[in-house]
C-alpha cells in the first residue's frame, strides 16, 4: 500500500495557520494598536511593536499566502492528474 | 518540466487567481449592509464606553499615555457622532443626548479645573501664544463645535452661554489673526483645527441666527491665495501665524478639513476634497487606503500620520480620515474599498462587554470610523451658506 504524503504546499499553508492560532492565543492582536501608534498597557514600546508586526504578518500570511500555497497544490496535483491521462490511452487495446 | 519550474508556476498561477479576488472576502462587511452592521455596532460601543466609567477611564489612560489631544478629539467625533444618530434616529435621541451632555460637561469641567493643557500635547509649553488670549483654537474650536452640533440637535438653556461665549473667543482669535487662522499651538495654526472652528460658527449661526458669513468668506478668500500648496493645490496642514508654510497637504488632515468647510464653501471643499482624492488616495484589488502626503512632498512621520506601512505608504491616520471624506461626499466607490482594507486589516473584535472595536485602533480612531458612519444629517440640517457677496465695482 502506498504511504499518504501531504503535498509540502499544504503542509507549509497549515503551518502559517498554525503560527497565527498561536499568536492569537498569546493574545497578540491586542498589540496591532501600535499600528495606530497606541502604547499597550505595561508593555514596552519596541515589544508591543514586534509582537503586533508578528501578529499582523501571522495574519497576512492565514488570508494572503496560505490560500495562494493551497490553490497552487490543487494546481500541481491536476496537473499530476492530467499528466498521466496519455499513459492511460497507450495502454488501451487497439480497435478491432 | 522539473518540480521546482512546476512548483513556480502552479504558485504563479495561484496568486494571479488569489489576489484579485481576496477583497470579495471582506466586502460583505463593506458593502452598505455591511456598513450598517457597523454603524449600529460601533454607535453601541461608544454610547457604552460614556455610560462605565471604568471602560472609558482604561481606553483614555491608553491614548493619553501616547498623545493628549486624542482623549479631546475622541470627545468631539462621538458627540458629532451622536448629534447625527438623535437626528436620524429618534428612538435613540434621549441615550444619545445624555451621552452628549455627560461628555460636554466633563469636558468643560477638565478644561477648568487643569486648562487647556490638559488636552495638548507638552509643547505648548515651548513658546508663547501670538495671540493676546493666549488660547488654543484646538480646544476652543472643538468645544464650541460640541456645544453648536448638540444645539442643533435640541437647544438647551444650559448651554447657550456657554455656546455663546466660545464662539466669541474662536471668532476673536480668527479675526485678528493676519491669516484670519488662530493658533492650536504658540505660533503654530492648523488647518484642520481652523476649519473645524470655522464649521462650529457655521452650525452656531443655524442655531442662534447670528451672521459670521464675512468672516467665514474671509478666511477662505485667504486660504485660497496664502495657504494653499503651489505643487498640489490642496490646503498645508501647518502655518505660522504671519502664514509662513510649515507642514504641506497631509491626509490625516486635508479629508477632515474639506468635510468641514463643506458648510462654509461647498464649491472649495468639493475641490479640496477631489485633490485629495485624486493625489493621496490609493486603489488597488479591491482595497483602499491613503497616503499621508503627496508625490511633491513627505514630512516627518508623526502622531498624526501614524506609522507609515512600507511599499504601499498606507497611513492609518490619512485612511481613517479618507473614511470620513469619503462618506461625506459619496464616493461610493472608494468608502467600500476602504472598508474592505477596514475588515481586513484593522482587526474587528470585541471587548470584554461584547462591544465591537478595531484592535488595530483606538476610541478616537473608532469614534472617527462612527462619525463617518452617521456624517450627513447635521450638516444637511445646517443647510448651505448663504451666498457669498457679489462683487458690485462699477454700480
Amino acid at each position: 500500500m502506498k504511504r499518504f504524503r501531504a503535498p509540502k504546499l499544504m503542509v507549509a499553508a497549515v503551518a502559517l495557520l498554525a503560527v497565527y492560532g498561536v499568536s492569537a492565543a498569546l493574545g497578540l492582536e491586542d498589540w496591532v494598536g501600535v499600528l495606530s501608534g497606541t502604547p499597550v498597557p505595561g508593555v514596552p514600546l519596541e515589544l508591543a511593536a514586534l509582537g503586533g508586526a508578528a501578529h499582523v504578518l501571522a495574519w497576512f500570511g492565514v488570508v494572503l499566502v496560505a490560500p495562494i500555497l493551497v490553490i497552487a497544490s490543487a494546481l500541481l496535483e491536476l496537473s499530476e492528474v492530467m499528466g498521466r491521462v496519455p499513459d492511460v490511452g497507450h495502454r488501451r487495446r487497439p480497435a478491432q | 518540466m522539473n518540480r521546482l519550474l512546476r512548483g513556480s508556476v502552479a504558485v504563479a498561477l495561484a496568486t494571479l487567481v488569489w489576489l484579485p479576488t481576496v477583497h470579495l472576502v471582506f466586502e460583505g462587511e463593506a458593502d452598505a449592509d455591511g456598513r450598517a452592521r457597523t454603524r449600529d455596532a460601533l454607535t453601541e460601543a461608544q454610547l457604552a464606553m460614556v455610560e462605565d466609567p471604568a471602560a472609558r477611564e482604561a481606553a483614555l489612560a491608553r491614548m493619553r499615555s501616547a498623545n493628549a489631544e486624542w482623549d479631546f478629539m475622541g470627545r468631539t467625533f462621538v458627540v458629532l457622532s451622536l448629534a447625527n444618530r438623535a437626528l436620524e434616529v429618534p428612538a435613540d435621541r434621549d441615550r444619545a443626548l445624555e451621552a452628549m451632555d455627560f461628555l460636554i460637561a466633563e469636558t468643560l469641567r477638565l478644561e477648568d479645573e487643569r486648562g487647556q493643557d490638559h488636552f495638548l500635547m507638552d509643547y505648548v509649553h515651548a513658546g508663547r501664544f501670538r495671540d493676546p488670549s493666549g488660547r488654543s483654537v484646538f480646544v476652543d474650536g472643538e468645544i464650541a463645535l460640541m456645544l453648536a452640533a448638540r444645539q442643533r440637535v435640541e437647544p438647551t438653556e444650559l448651554w447657550r452661554e456657554a455656546l455663546a461665549e466660545r464662539v466669541d473667543i474662536v471668532a476673536g482669535q480668527l479675526g485678528r489673526g493676519p491669516m484670519r487662522s488662530a493658533e492650536s499651538y504658540p505660533d503654530e495654526c492648523w488647518t484642520f483645527c481652523n476649519t473645524v472652528a470655522l464649521a462650529a460658527i457655521r452650525v452656531s449661526d443655524a442655531v442662534t441666527g447670528d451672521d459670521h458669513t464675512a468672516l467665514l468668506t474671509g478666511w477662505v478668500a485667504n486660504a485660497r491665495e496664502h495657504l494653499v500648496d503651489p505643487e498640489t493645490g490642496m490646503l498645508v496642514s501647518s502655518y505660522r501665524y504671519d502664514g509662513t508654510h510649515l507642514d504641506g497637504p497631509e491626509g490625516s488632515s486635508i479629508f477632515l478639513a474639506a468635510h468641514m468647510l463643506e458648510i462654509v464653501d461647498p464649491v472649495f471643499a468639493r475641490d479640496q476634497y477631489e485633490r485629495a482624492r485624486s493625489q493621496l488616495g490609493v486603489t488597488f484589488a479591491g482595497f483602499g487606503w491613503a497616503r499621508e502626503w503627496p508625490a511633491s512632498w513627505e514630512g516627518p512621520h508623526d502622531v498624526d500620520s501614524g506609522p507609515v506601512v512600507p511599499l504601499v505608504d498606507a497611513s492609518a491616520g490619512a485612511s481613517g480620515m479618507a473614511l470620513l471624506g469619503a462618506a461625506a461626499f459619496d464616493d461610493d466607490a472608494w468608502l467600500t474599498a476602504l472598508h474592505t482594507s477596514l475588515a481586513f486589516a484593522a482587526f474587528p473584535t470585541e471587548d470584554d462587554a461584547g462591544h465591537l472595536r478595531y484592535a488595530a485602533s483606538n476610541q478616537v480612531g473608532d469614534a472617527v470610523l462612527l462619525y463617518s458612519l452617521l456624517v450627513g444629517p447635521l450638516w444637511q440640517r445646517v443647510g448651505a451658506p448663504p451666498p457669498a457677496p457679489v462683487a458690485m465695482g462699477g454700480l
